[in-house]
């Protein structure tokens, strides 16, 4: 019967402290991503791929990638909009000095030169 | 007489448990036929299915002092060290990114492991467990395999091992056939029908990179006994984050994490001999562990309903069931089975965030055993 008592002492300990902490946990990364966005303005997107300076600039990925093509495209010279581009290891698109060149995307992006 | 013939009753008694190898060379055989063609956690069942022959050869003397799958228990279950290591690996292959996207997900991710408390109470109600392997049982319940195997080795020593280990890893490949009966049992059709919108937000690096240490200070904090194992988990995370040693990540992700597989795995299978399995302790704990699971899955998919009621139906609750870790293989259930009421419900991406909260969970529930079992 103690072994019981002490069991179940233990759940109800045990259930706190797992929810405990894995609400400290969220409170923590909600806090740590609203500073980081706040305050960093540097942010990697994908695979080294590209590096750009306004976080906001796009929601997601494709969009920054298009955004940065078509700045790449219109031979934007390290602007703000497209401050510099990273080599890529994949074989979606790649960096050839101020031209940007996408060869194929499987999520319909069209090619860009 | 006997030795007068050279036979002595050691000999007799090894004979005499020759019917046991038997059935253990039956059982190995299920584990390899299992794994080969029905691909249920062939990883760790080839391995253990072939630790458990080796070990129950009789007259070989590998399970015994001296012999080497003892020699490699000393090595690397007693000390600790292939379960740790497991958790480098785990760490280094581990993306986040689904629960610091949402990281309210987190909540299922604790809520599940209601089973594991839940399966202490009963299994300490049965006359045959001790508190302390009670709690080792209910670990089966993290369906975490390393995490089962660090805390039964030290809460429940050798015996109990190799079953509750074998039950972990065997409910963790049955999670496809276990969870849905519970998951629709649960919901209604309205609730597995709601779409979750998903947003792909960009996390800074910055986040990512901190996020192992956000883990390491909440052991800290919360479960300091967990730390060998949460810290493990955060440096294998910090490898594959920081960007920087990619030769380090891809280690601990390939390499490290396959070359200690395969040493727990046939270690744990040499645990296995037929005088240590064949008891009605081992029926006791496959019963419990499927007490855990469904527990566990039960109590991810309530939680799931109250943040569906709270959240006004933004949340489906079918991904509570992925809380109980067994990553990815639950979340894929719940992707499944969600989109078996909405073929255009696509809820993967929504339950990895549970389903990796599910592992810290897991993580901080052994800390607690510890800090009050071990």
């Amino acid at each position: 019967m103690s072994e019981l008592n002490e069991a179940i002492q233990i759940t109800i300990t045990g259930v706190s402290l797992v929810f405990c902490s894995l609400i400290a946990l969220a409170i923590m990364i909600n806090l740590l991503t609203f500073v980081a966005r706040k305050f960093v303005q540097t942010e990697i997107i994908s695979d080294k791929a590209i590096v750009i300076t306004e976080p906001k600039i796009a929601s997601t990925p494709i969009e920054t990638i298009a955004i940065a093509a078509l700045a790449a495209a219109s031979d934007f010279d390290n602007s703000s909009a497209i401050p510099r581009t990273k080599y890529s290891n994949s074989n979606q698109w790649r960096d050839q000095g101020r031209r940007l060149q996408i060869q194929s995307d499987n999520r319909g992006l069209r090619s860009w030169r | 007489m006997l030795t007068e013939i050279g036979i002595n009753s050691q000999f007799f008694a090894e004979f005499a448990s020759f019917w046991g190898n038997g059935v253990m060379f039956i059982i190995a055989g299920v584990f390899i036929y299992l794994a080969i063609s029905k691909n249920f956690e062939p990883l760790l069942l080839i391995p253990i299915g072939l630790g458990m022959i080796l070990a129950n050869i009789p007259f070989s003397g590998i399970a015994e002092e001296g012999g080497f799958l003892v020699t490699l228990k000393n090595f690397g279950l007693k000390t600790e060290l292939f379960p740790l290591l497991m958790f480098l690996g785990v760490g280094a292959l581990t993306d986040f990114s689904a629960l610091i996207q949402r990281p309210t997900t987190a909540l299922l991710g604790a809520a599940a492991q209601v089973g594991i408390f839940g399966t202490l109470i009963a299994a300490v109600m049965l006359p045959s467990f001790s508190l302390q392997e009670a709690g080792a049982i209910s670990i089966i319940g993290g369906a975490d395999g390393p995490t089962a195997i660090y805390i039964a080795n030290s809460l429940a020593g050798d015996n109990l091992l190799g079953p509750i280990a074998v039950s972990a890893y065997s409910y963790m490949a049955l999670v496809p056939i276990i969870q849905p009966p519970i998951m629709r049992f649960l919901t209604t059709k309205k609730e597995r029908e709601t779409v979750m919108s998903y947003t792909d937000q960009q996390i800074p690096q910055i986040v990512r990179i901190i996020f192992p240490f956000l883990i390491i200070l909440l052991t800290a904090m919360v479960a300091p006994k967990a730390a060998p194992l949460l810290g493990m988990l955060a440096f294998g995370n910090l490898l594959r984050e920081s960007g920087v040693v990619e030769r380090l990540s891809q280690a601990a992700q390939n390499e490290i994490i396959n070359i200690t597989t395969i040493l727990l795995g046939i270690t744990v299978g040499g645990t296995m001999t037929s005088d240590s399995f064949l008891n009605l302790e081992t029926i006791s704990i496959f019963v419990l562990g499927l007490l855990a699971f469904t527990i566990a899955t039960s109590s991810g998919v309530l939680f799931g309903k109250i943040m569906y009621y709270v959240t006004r139906g933004k949340i489906n609750p079918l991904i509570g069931a992925a809380g109980v870790s067994a990553v990815p293989m639950a979340a894929r259930v719940v992707h499944r089975v969600g989109q078996e009421t909405n073929p255009n419900n696509f809820l993967l991406m929504h339950a990895m965030g549970p389903n990796v909260a599910g592992v810290l969970g897991s993580a901080i529930a052994a800390g607690v055993l510890l800090q009050y079992l071990g």
